[in-house]
């Protein structure tokens, strides 16, 4: 054994490192973590605990009975309204309006659902944007769509 | 919103495992393939492999340290990595990356250690000063060069080794088994991967060794050792012929079987991936250095030094090439089909100066070699046999 000195040291040193990391990731593991499984089971509940950023389907009926009966006698009925607009949270707060609603750029709004995309199925209404502009004998702008189409109900 | 609306459908058009997914397998394949070499020499004792013995271990700890900054910049956030490091545990095989990167590492610290510990011990006792100092703590103060020492330090490397070969497989395998254990994507699930995986790893890690050396040697302006290279050659040559057939293997038998997945799958080799999968992985990558390699290992009589040492520079290069397109094609091509099997996305080329992008990847690709330079400074790399600076304690005569 008087030859392995440098290995018996190697291994003490080992030892020491495997220590200082135990210890270490004593401190460095939150509290609740492994309750249930290999996570953090108190973000579960700090999750619940937090107010929901969107409403439910008829949350903007209360105060636009016009435009969601207009939007459910067209096309786009089953779109929810926060999918263009944005969550309830940043409008309205214990049924009082806290901010501006933002209204999106039809231009790019309407694309993300009806550009043209291989990986949509075939037999929903997908455009080549500038193509359909074009084809219709208009031009580019932002809301160029609001010109022939209506953002809640397109056919009319 | 993004480009496409974000959450809004359909939701497999985005590449979400980008260029640095491509290049984690790639260099923690560098890693144990270059491991796995050098226990060639420690473990099987092909002693024509000793030029390389040292150096396959630093290019693998070289390439172990910059293998996590892969996954660093493709998940953001390093502040939390250490996260996964305290918390390991077996129900995820990601959550496994802790045990497994640790665990290598240990290995190879004290494999390396050892291999060097009398150049460690002979460079103590000739500086002076701090040098002196940095050197005596690196051989934990014992100054031991007994032959009796030596044949400790050989029985542990041996031990070290031993463990370290499985280890190198799992450490490979278990990113192939990643990929393999997606039971969605039909391109990926296939417990073949990580078999294939680890060949194609100890191929890249083999070239990677040709290429260091050649290149090493040529800078301190010494020859390179002709029964070595042809060693290596032969090598990397069965490796090459077990990997690339593991690769053909498995597609032939999704062509053969015909279903449903091939009707994606067929398109997406023929087409979609036409020029990484048929012109890089399979001919430029494969079917060139396999006839480069070829002629060293079958006509080696007939060839002199140089022309050896160029083919095999050329198949190394070669391979490097394949084993990247390889993991190309299995990342990236994995993602632009619809799971569905509706059809496919547009190409996906990453961005020069993106988080994942070019620029990025060269620089861990290139880190790892400015590692082995740093290294060399401090300990030598290659054995210096006219000095007679060191006696290796892998050698079995002893
Ligand atoms: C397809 C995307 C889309 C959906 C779904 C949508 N909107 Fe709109 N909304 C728009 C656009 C675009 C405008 C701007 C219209 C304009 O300038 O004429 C707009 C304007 C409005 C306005 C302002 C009207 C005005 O004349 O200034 C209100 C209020 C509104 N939307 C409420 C709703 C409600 C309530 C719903 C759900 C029933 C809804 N929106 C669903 C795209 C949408
Ligand atoms: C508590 C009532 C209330 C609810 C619920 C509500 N809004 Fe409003 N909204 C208002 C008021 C008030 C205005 C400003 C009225 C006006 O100028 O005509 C407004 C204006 C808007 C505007 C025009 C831009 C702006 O901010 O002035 C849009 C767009 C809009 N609302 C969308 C929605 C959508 C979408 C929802 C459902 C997710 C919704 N609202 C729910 C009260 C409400
Ligand atoms: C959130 C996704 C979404 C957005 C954004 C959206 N649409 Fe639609 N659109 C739909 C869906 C879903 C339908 C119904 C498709 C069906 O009936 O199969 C539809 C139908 C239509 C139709 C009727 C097509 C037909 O076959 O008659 C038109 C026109 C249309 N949208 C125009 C627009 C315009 C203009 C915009 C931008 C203001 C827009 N859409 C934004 C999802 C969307
Ligand atoms: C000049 C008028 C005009 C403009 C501007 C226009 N459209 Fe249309 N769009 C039409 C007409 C008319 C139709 C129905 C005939 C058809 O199917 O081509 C239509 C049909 C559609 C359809 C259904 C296509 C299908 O295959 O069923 C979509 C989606 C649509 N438009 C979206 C848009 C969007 C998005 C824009 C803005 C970039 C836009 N349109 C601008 C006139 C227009």
């Amino acid at each position: 054994m008087e030859h392995a000195k440098h290995i018996i040291r190697a291994v003490l040193l080992l030892v020491i490192a495997a220590t200082v990391f135990v210890l270490a990731r004593h401190f460095a593991i939150p509290a609740s973590f492994g309750e249930y499984g290999p996570y953090r089971s108190a973000s579960v509940t700090e999750h619940a605990a937090r107010e929901p950023m969107h409403g439910e389907a008829d949350s903007c009926a209360g105060c636009h009975a016009d435009e969601v009966d207009f939007k459910a006698e067209g096309k786009h009925a089953k779109l929810s309204c926060e999918s263009c607009h944005a969550q309830l949270s940043v409008h309205v707060h214990n049924d009082q309006k806290v901010g501006d609603m933002p209204i999106p750029k039809p231009i790019e709004a309407c694309g993300w659902c009806h550009e043209k995309l291989r990986a949509r199925p075939e037999g929903f209404p997908q455009i080549v944007l500038a193509d359909h502009v074009a084809e219709n004998g208009e031009t580019m702008t932002d809301s160029v769509c609001l010109e022939c189409h209506n953002a809640h109900n397109p056919s009319e | 919103m993004g480009e496409n609306g974000g959450f809004l459908f359909p939701n497999d058009l985005h590449i979400l495992w980008q260029l640095m997914i491509v290049m984690y397998p790639y260099v923690t394949g560098l890693v144990a393939g270059a491991f796995i070499l050098s226990s060639l020499y420690h473990v099987f004792h092909r002693d024509e492999l000793r030029p390389i013995g040292r150096l396959a271990l630093v290019a693998s700890l070289g390439f172990l340290l910059f293998a996590p900054f892969t996954l660093l910049l493709h998940l953001g956030h390093p502040e939390r990595c250490y996260n996964t490091l305290v918390t390991p545990n077996l129900s995820s095989a990601m959550a496994m990356f802790g045990f497994i990167y640790a665990g290598y590492m240990t290995l190879l610290l004290a494999e390396i250690w050892l291999v060097h510990r009398q150049d460690i011990i002979t460079l103590a006792s000739r500086s002076t000063g701090i040098k002196r100092t940095f050197y005596k703590c690196l051989a934990l103060g014992v100054y031991d060069v007994s032959p009796e020492s030596r044949k400790v330090d050989h029985g542990v490397l041996l031990i070290l080794a031993g463990i370290g070969i499985p280890g190198a497989a799992f450490l490979h395998g278990y990113v192939g088994f990643i990929f393999g254990a997606v039971k969605a994507n039909p391109w990926w699930s296939t417990p073949l991967m990580p078999i294939i995986f680890l060949c194609s790893a100890i191929v890249s890690g083999i070239a990677m060794v040709i290429i260091l050396y050649s290149i090493g040697l040529k800078f301190s302006n010494r020859k390179i050792d002709a029964p070595c290279m042809q060693s290596l050659a032969r090598w990397l040559w069965m490796f090459v012929l077990i990997s690339i057939t593991l690769e053909l293997l498995e597609i032939m038998t999704l062509a053969y079987e015909a279903a449903e997945e091939w009707e994606i799958i067929g398109p997406l080799l023929g087409d979609q991936l036409a020029f990484s999968f048929i012109g890089i992985q399979i001919f430029l990558g494969a079917m060139v250095p396999i006839i480069l390699l070829g002629i060293v290992v079958l006509m080696s009589r007939y060839l002199t030094d140089q022309i050896r040492n160029t083919l095999c520079f050329v198949a190394s290069l070669l391979l490097l090439l394949q084993v990247f397109a390889m993991r190309w094609n299995v990342v990236i091509g994995g993602q632009i089909f619809s799971k569905s099997m509706r059809g496919f996305r547009e190409h996906y080329t990453p961005g020069l100066f993106d988080k994942e992008g070019i620029a990025l990847a060269i620089a861990i690709f290139v880190l790892p070699l400015l590692f082995i330079i740093l290294f060399n400074r401090v300990l030598p790399v290659f054995e210096q046999p006219d000095e007679q600076l060191s006696t290796d304690t892998g050698t079995p005569s002893e």
